[in-house]
């Protein structure tokens, strides 16, 4: 087993990863222009049916394919003592747990809601949320080796021209991180009141 | 949804147990000033002063530059509790007892190196290097060089020496063949390395002369220093001969207080010492040099050298011939040619990448340059018929080639195109200098990737993305209550 492994991996991953992004768009995007509930058999319906179970399986697949994805890339491409020792692959893991979380959040969150996710907006918007920094995840983390060694991937040029660092993926202050954490203990502590009858 | 919470819940103990984890998973770095490896040192810039001149025969240059303390004894041994003990010359940044030699040193380009002219030092620089964060050990480049590389590490090497598939590349592990790299040489394709050490070349009048391609090589084996070690005593080789200079041994408290000075006894070599005696009654606190000095042989000896520290300043002069004859290791210096230079200093008892450098600089010979090498008649040279050059020279830190040649570096398409120089983007003055130091000191931060910092930002992604799943969850099941 060598790096191309991983090369190939790493494509086929970000390729999923990119079509539940895709399908996600498409019943996000469907839903508003949809009038009343979709009527059965009605060619509306079947985009969105389509759609949101092609989200969710890609989604699912993708985290699986990350997990290989992952494992190619801490022992078929450079010596361990080189990924522990470099800021790249330092910052690469970082940015693929996020991936990973975010993703697997989106998955958890479809499987839990099902099909009703896309009746609640509070779901649909969190999940757009989760589907975005889990898409610009995988693209950054897809990218990190490859700029590298110079084999960037195709929007190599739109994260330039946004001057993105990817050596800098997790370097905001502690402070930030701090507050991140009091804001995520605030939501999991969160009981909404029940509604009136 | 109560077992879908049960779900989260479970999902969520197993992403805060990864989370906490993430601290040690980034490499459990500190704040970079506490650890050794990132020391910085509190004055990132500095200045250099360099003449030249030549008469045909010989090369000469004299170089000054501010330092508030010397350091001309590079490593000892010390007795110290019934047994000889190394000290000095230990760690990264500078020697925790200032036992390190300040070193001048220099590398030219006879215009056959790429990149050199541009960005000078850098094209040496790599990922991997001794004393980078990311030193690769001895096991790793020996498992991917095999026996046929001489060494455990990988020191300056040029991009040309490296089997990649464009001209910035230079992959650590795919090293040109032999007979491939003596062609580079022969084509001038290597930097001529003058290497002046204050206390292992300087003593006796020598500097280092070595050469950079594959490696750091030496221009020949036997170099101003051996090691003064008898490993199956575990004791010194030789002595002070106390009938030449006085004592047997220098003492530890006086080598600390600073009272051992350039004339008095501080080096080892043949007119002054005498086999070691083991039956002399030692004491704790005696300290006998680790390195025994000596004039080095052939054409590692090229360069003579005379340099002395005072009043806060080091001046040193060197002088080699024009043309020593060896065309793959030394580059001779042609009158109307033109060269590019680059200096480093290293003071503070610090060694390996601590120092500071200077861009590339054009060098004349005896035609107008950024450095103009007047032409003197004679043997020495009246330096008063020219200027110094007032050389920025400034902490690198850890910019290696990799990362200049990366779309990291906004300026990398210049530099891969070999077409841009630092000074044209970062400036060539002093300020600029500082400005550039800082910047790659940034840069040397960020280097340690994301230590505790960077789990803690991933403890908190991760948690407020596990927040607000749970509480978008809870919120549309109470909507749907």
């Amino acid at each position: 087993m060598d790096g191309l492994f991983h090369t190939v991996l790493a494509g086929a991953n970000i390729g999923v990863f990119s079509l539940a992004a895709a399908a996600f768009l498409v019943r996000l995007v469907i839903v508003p222009f949809l009038p009343g509930p979709p009527v059965e058999g009605s060619g509306e319906k079947r985009w969105a049916a389509g759609s949101d179970q092609v989200a969710y399986a890609a989604a699912a697949v993708g985290l699986f394919l990350a997990v290989l994805t992952g494992l190619t890339g801490a022992f078929a491409t450079w010596p361990m003592e080189a990924i522990r020792g470099t800021i790249l692959a330092r910052n690469k893991i970082g940015v693929t747990a996020t991936l990973l979380a975010a993703w697997g959040m989106f998955v958890i969150l479809r499987r839990q809601a099902g099909p009703a996710l896309w009746e609640s907006g509070v779901l649909r918007g969190w999940s757009a949320f989760l589907v975005a920094v889990g898409f610009g995840a995988t693209i950054l983390a897809g990218s990190m080796g490859g700029s590298a060694s110079l084999k960037g991937t195709i929007v190599e040029p739109a994260l330039q021209a946004l001057d993105v660092n990817r050596f800098q993926a997790l370097s905001w202050p502690p402070a930030v991180s701090v507050l991140l954490i009091l804001v995520a203990l605030a939501l999991l502590l969160y009981r909404p009141g029940r509604t009136a009858p | 949804m109560t077992n879908g919470f049960r779900s989260i819940r479970c999902l969520a103990s197993g992403l805060l147990l990864t989370a906490l984890a993430a601290p040690p998973l980034f490499g459990a770095q500190q704040e970079p000033d506490s650890v050794p490896d990132v020391w910085i040192p509190t004055d990132l810039s500095s200045t250099l002063r360099v003449k030249a001149a030549f008469n045909g025969a010989e090369i000469v240059w004299r170089f000054e530059w501010p330092a508030a303390s010397a350091h001309f004894v590079h490593d000892v041994l010390l007795y110290d509790g019934g047994s000889w003990v190394a000290r000095g010359d230990e760690g990264g940044g500078p020697d925790p007892d200032g036992l390190r030699e300040d070193r001048i040193s220099f590398m030219i380009d006879a215009g056959e190196v790429p990149g050199f002219a541009n960005q000078g030092c850098y094209v040496t620089c790599h990922a991997g290097l001794p004393s980078m964060a990311d030193e690769l050990g001895a096991d790793t480049v020996r498992q991917a060089l095999g026996e046929a590389w001489a060494h455990s590490d990988l020191a300056k090497y040029l991009a040309s020496s490296r089997i990649g598939d464009r001209w910035w590349e230079a992959p650590w592990d795919r090293v040109r063949p032999p007979s491939e790299l003596e062609a580079l040489a022969r084509s001038g394709v290597f930097l001529d390395l003058w290497h002046w050490r204050a206390g292992r070349s300087n003593p006796v009048g020598f500097s280092d002369d070595q050469y950079v391609l594959e490696y750091r090589n030496n221009d020949g084996p036997s170099g101003p220093y051996s090691t003064n070690w008898d490993a199956a005593e575990s004791r010194p080789l030789m002595m002070f001969d106390s009938v030449v200079v006085g004592v047997h041994a220098l003492r530890w408290d006086r080598l600390m207080a600073g009272e051992v000075t350039q004339d008095g006894p501080h080096f080892l070599a043949s007119d002054r010492m005498v086999p070691f005696d083991p039956d002399r009654p030692w004491e704790d606190g005696d300290v006998i040099p680790r390195r025994i000095l000596r004039v080095p042989e052939g054409d590692r000896g090229d360069i003579r050298a005379e340099g002395r520290w005072e009043s806060g300043t080091w001046t040193v002069q060197l002088r080699r011939a024009m043309d020593t004859g060896q065309a793959t290791t030394d580059h001779s210096f042609l009158e109307g040619r033109t060269y590019h230079v680059a200096f480093a200093i290293h003071s503070e008892a610090t060694s390996g990448r601590w120092h500071r450098i200077s861009l590339p600089v054009h060098l004349g010979i005896g035609t107008p340059a950024e450095l103009t090498a007047f032409r003197f008649e004679g043997d020495t040279p009246d330096w008063d018929e020219a200027e110094w050059l007032s050389l920025p020279i400034y902490y690198p830190a850890q910019v290696t080639w990799e990362w200049l040649t990366s779309d990291a570096h906004p300026g990398a398409p210049g530099v891969r195109a070999d077409d841009r120089s630092c000074q044209s983007c970062h400036g060539a003055d002093a300020p600029s200098a500082l400005k550039l130091a800082q910047a790659s000191v940034y840069q040397e931060r960020r280097l340690q990737g994301p230590g505790v910092e960077g789990g803690l930002a991933l403890f908190s992604v991760v948690l407020l993305l596990l927040g607000g799943t749970v509480a978008s969850l809870r919120t549309a099941n109470r909507g749907r209550d």
